[in-house]
């Protein structure tokens, strides 16, 4: 099971990818660059579970980033994070995020949420019918 | 931090051009004239907090009579004062004392208090300051990345056109920065092109 960080300070994105190892049975993408990610997406999105993403970042927002997720694989659950406020009206226009957490974020707090993601992912994945 | 300085051949080829280190570009900065404004491109976030560190310590120190408008976007206005503190700014004493103004430029952008659209907020903020402040120069310092995410190039084309002919007579200089892989998706080649040619030896690019 995948789940991608995407965050384009490199010293975040690389501690987020070291804390989310943690959880069993993932397997952890960190990116910089929400281009990369999204082309690493697509080309994987059946593996994914889970993308959290940054707001502002170069080249595009998570915002945008998360929504064009969306449109691959409605499936995976998205999360945004940012140390800025965002306004309602464009969660509202882009309606893609399923998750905000506001930054500073406690690492054990991260763990927690995505872990719990995952679980209820291999939970359905187990009772799926062949 | 390896840097490249357009000398106005309206090339924005890292390659084409010599290459001045850190103290070379802090230096041009700091001897851009009143009325005058830069046009940078930066390659990410640390390079940028580097310049702007080093830049508005010795903009403060040099020329203590003066007021530094720092509008930030992909920094938080919070993370700015501590990277300035750790590079020997007096923050809370410039804040304090009128030296030094830290905004995040989206909440300029949006703030109903300018009866103004968009980006002509900028300029009224300038303004704004300006008078406030009386005699004092004001040394303004945007990150226009956030042009990128707001889809307002043609806005940013007209603003940096005009930016100079509006400066003259006025006690403001300022510092346009861009995060490069925002300003290629904001322009064209064509429109990139004509930036250039606005600013001439006013550009320069950091690698």
């Amino acid at each position: 099971m995948f789940i991608a960080i995407i965050d384009d300070e490199p010293d975040l994105a690389y501690l987020f990818k070291e804390a989310l190892s943690q959880i069993d049975g993932v397997q952890v993408f960190a990116f910089t660059d929400p281009l990369l990610a999204l082309e690493h997406f697509q080309a994987n999105h059946q593996n994914y579970s889970v993308i959290i993403s940054d707001y502002r970042m170069p080249t595009m927002t998570g915002l945008e980033l998360l929504s064009k997720i969306k449109d691959i694989n409605p499936a995976v659950t998205r999360i945004m994070m940012s140390a800025f406020e965002i306004q309602d009206g464009l969660f509202q226009e882009y309606n893609c995020v399923d998750k905000f957490l506001q930054k500073p974020i406690l690492m054990t707090d991260l763990i927690n949420e995505v872990r719990m993601i995952v679980s209820k992912v291999q939970i359905l994945d187990t009772n799926r019918i062949p | 931090m390896n840097a490249v300085v357009d000398d106005g051949d309206n090339s924005t080829s890292p390659n084409s051009n010599k290459r001045p280190n850190e103290d070379e570009i802090l230096d041009q900065l700091l001897h851009v004239p009143i009325g005058h404004h830069y046009l940078i491109l930066y390659p990410d976030l640390e390079t940028m907090r580097k310049v702007y560190a080093s830049y508005i310590k010795r903009q403060l120190e040099e020329q203590p009579n003066s007021v530094v408008l720092f509008l930030s976007y992909y920094d938080t206005t919070d993370n700015v004062r501590l990277v300035l503190s750790s590079n020997g700014v007096q923050v809370k004493e410039h804040e304090k004392n009128g030296s030094m103004i830290i905004l995040d430029i989206m909440n300029v952008l949006h703030n109903p208090y300018f009866q103004v659209p968009d980006i002509e907020k900028l300029r009224e903020l300038a303004r704004k300051t300006e008078k406030q402040f009386g005699d004092k120069t004001i040394f303004i310092i945007a990150d226009m990345s956030v042009f990128n995410h707001t889809k307002k190039a043609s806005e940013v084309l007209e603003y940096e056109k005009t930016l100079h002919k509006d400066l003259k007579v006025e006690r403001w200089k300022e510092l346009c920065f861009y995060n490069k892989r925002d300003f290629e998706i904001m322009f064209t080649e064509d429109e990139s092109k004509r930036l250039m040619e606005y600013h001439k030896d006013k550009v320069i690019i950091m690698n």
